[in-house]
């Protein structure tokens, strides 16, 4: 289980679909992409420089930079809890999806976990883009259905005492977890506690 | 051998997993796809709650449940696909009435 830390099986990941189902897809995209550059819309450079800020920059690196503080920092903490929002671009996070920020804090007494029922909104600016599973159905419909259940197959045994509150970000809102701050990382420094964040942690699938 | 390295080790994806394991985009048309979105939002051609409620609809109107989960499906960025394709017809659509109006 060690070995795998950083990639916990996950129930919900499809198998990859075949080649020619590829193919039709990637010459569906490509006929858009012409035709926005030939009509002067978009250029080629301005496409690539996108994808790689999203692939890049922003990601879920950023939000275990706001969950560091909120551990080091009491008063950043109560900031980010009135106004998440403006909490977290005060670290210099926003942008599109980053609007309308809500940060729930896991407790002794309670666990959250978000969700998008509807269709996949996530907080972006803080996670970066959402992992497959999250946009998937299965996902989606049966962790608001018995989220313990599912919990424990993300390997998340929460203690039945524990009360688990899932949040539906489908409503404008975008939710993100501010998880417990382990025992063994009371006395680390907010640099060091930014890298034992993990993206599951803030979505509220694990607990560190 | 280790899952992410695993990933690491295939040819097809350019892109370095992310801490969990897993690739934020699985295909080079789902990069490209969602780049066209966010430009075209940001260049003020569409707003994001269109685009938004664009998305719900095509998630519901495909009728995926967990009791009937389509593996044969690309999921998620195809419906960023009809939804594009969907916006772009509408405004040749406008474009056009515009022209023959004025």
């Amino acid at each position: 289980m060690s070995d795998h830390h950083d990639a916990p099986s996950n129930p919900y990941l499809k198998k990859r679909r075949d080649s020619g189902e590829t193919e039709k897809l990637t010459k569906r995209v490509q006929k858009i992409e012409q035709l926005l550059i030939d009509k002067g819309v978009v250029t080629k450079e301005a496409l690539d420089r996108i994808i790689e800020i999203y692939e890049t920059d922003i990601g879920p690196l950023n939000g275990s930079q706001v969950v560091a503080k909120a551990w080091a920092d009491e008063d950043y903490k109560q900031r980010l809890k009135t106004d998440a929002t403006k909490a977290i671009a005060e670290l210099g996070f926003s942008g599109l999806q980053g609007e309308h920020m809500v940060v729930v804090e896991n407790t002794p007494s309670v666990h959250n976990v978000v969700v998008c029922t509807l269709c996949s909104c996530y907080p972006w600016p803080v996670l970066g883009l959402p992992p497959k599973w999250y946009k998937e159905a299965p996902y989606r419909s049966r962790i608001v259905i018995e989220p313990r259940e599912v919990l424990k197959e993300f390997g998340t045994n929460i203690p039945s005492a524990t009360e688990i509150r899932v949040w539906d970000s489908s409503a404008e809102i975008r939710y993100m977890v501010l998880p417990q701050q382990p025992n063994y990382a009371k006395n680390m420094s907010e640099e060091e506690l930014a890298k034992i964040v993990t993206r599951d942690s803030m979505i509220g699938v694990e607990t560190l | 051998m280790r899952v992410d390295q695993k990933i690491f080790n295939m040819t097809d994806v350019e892109e370095l997993p992310r801490k969990s394991g897993e690739l934020v985009f699985h295909d080079n048309w789902e990069k490209r796809i969602f780049g066209m979105v966010v430009l075209l939002h940001q260049q003020g051609h569409f707003d994001w709650d269109e685009f938004k409620d664009l998305l719900i609809e095509q998630i519901r109107l495909s009728g995926e449940t967990p009791e009937k989960p389509d593996l044969a499906k690309p999921g998620y960025y195809e419906f960023w696909i009809k939804n594009l394709e969907q916006i772009l017809n509408r405004k040749k659509q406008t474009t056009r009435n515009d022209s023959t109006r004025g």
